[in-house]
């Protein structure tokens, strides 16, 4: 076998060495965290962009010589899908920030509502006491008092539901808010929709429930003696309807005193 | 949640190893490793499938001064994830125990 003489080994013998030469500065980690810093100052600038470099740089020091030259040679020749997946990341940012505000929105909402149906539960519990009272002062007809005790007792535990109900909702926002990043984004948009839905929905029962407390009460204020107070209370306030049933019930409880 | 995320075979090379363990923990390396895929191949469908909620992470807890080396990033399979990757895996009629091809 004999060499010829006109082929350029010089040029194949430089290819050679700088492979060679490539390879080895590779295996070491400060040449692979250069190149990685290189590579990633050239892509979008993004808190992922500096995750990446971080966790790039991380991987490579727990390589072996191999696995290194091989994520070198990968990130000098082929960059443009990571470079393609980090652009991505940084193109929905501003869709996360605008989903991170929406779902901040729907969870101050479930916590206004929660309060609110707490407090309407809360109500409907103290509706028991004056009805009980009322009822052993005789100056509830007995009749009435039989119908209206087990409408507030059923209105208490529907309330008890929907508390409950509303409750997972804010749960749910919660872990929306953990992680709204990693979750896939047209499925949080799909889930946080659905939950508004659902919050609507609970709006309205909401507004149907306190019609009933209103009418119960309003029932319960018609069998008693106390419509002298009625005109003192402002209209629509459960709360002050409760105070015209508590004024009645002292008033009450006082005269029986010895 | 009902989304359609469309999976590469790479991409379930990267998941693979995770449906052994489902709510086990793999560092970044552990995962190209396991996935045999390059590495500079393997981050950026790790990265994917994050974005995609198929794939969950969290950083190595402590100060990578005091560890004396950069902080590890560890990766979990969301149930979405395992959900995704076993249907995948039953329509290509690839057992998960049958090992995967060479890469591509």
């Amino acid at each position: 076998m004999s060499l010829d003489p006109q082929f350029p080994w010089w040029i194949l013998a430089n290819a050679i060495g700088g492979v060679l030469t490539a390879a080895a500065c590779a295996a070491f980690t400060p040449v692979i965290r250069y190149i990685v810093r290189r590579l990633t100052s050239r892509l979008p600038t993004s808190p992922d962009t500096e995750r990446a470099r971080e966790e790039l740089e991380g991987m490579a020091n727990d390589m072996g010589i191999e696995e290194r030259i091989a994520l070198a040679a990968t990130l000098l020749l082929h960059s443009k899908s990571l470079h393609d997946e980090l652009s991505a990341r940084a193109a929905e940012t501003p869709l996360i920030k605008e989903m991170e505000a929406t779902v901040a929105e729907f969870s101050q909402g479930c916590t206004l509502l929660y309060s609110t149906l707490a407090s309407s539960r809360a109500s409907a519990r103290y509706c028991l006491l004056p009805l009980d009272t009322l009822n052993q002062l005789g100056q509830l007809d007995p009749a009435t008092a039989t119908s209206l005790k087990p409408a507030v007792a059923r209105l208490l535990d529907s309330r008890s539901k929907w508390v409950s109900l509303i409750a997972d909702a804010l749960s749910m926002t919660t872990s929306l808010h953990a992680s709204l990043v990693s979750v896939n984004l047209p499925a949080l948009v799909k889930t946080t929709t659905s939950e508004y839905q659902r919050l609507e929905r609970l709006q309205s029962k909401e507004a149907e429930l306190e019609s009933d407390l209103r009418h119960l009460l309003k029932r319960m204020e018609e069998a008693s003696d106390v419509t002298s107070y009625r005109n003192r209370r402002r209209p629509g306030s459960i709360n002050s309807a409760l105070m015209i049933l508590k004024m009645a019930a002292r008033r009450a409880g006082a005269g029986r005193r010895p | 949640m009902g989304h359609q995320t469309n999976i590469t075979t790479q991409a379930l090379r990267v998941l693979r190893p995770f449906l052994e363990n489902p709510t086990g923990e793999m560092a970044g390396v552990d995962v190209v490793r396991s996935s045999r895929l390059a590495s500079g191949t393997a981050y950026p469908i790790m990265l994917r499938l994050e974005r995609h909620g198929l794939l969950a992470s969290r950083w190595e807890e402590g100060d990578p001064a005091q560890l004396g080396r950069p902080r590890r990033r560890y990766y979990t399979i969301t149930p979405r994830g395992a959900a995704t990757a076993r249907q995948a895996f039953a329509e290509l009629s690839m057992p998960q125990g049958v090992p995967m091809p060479e890469a591509i």
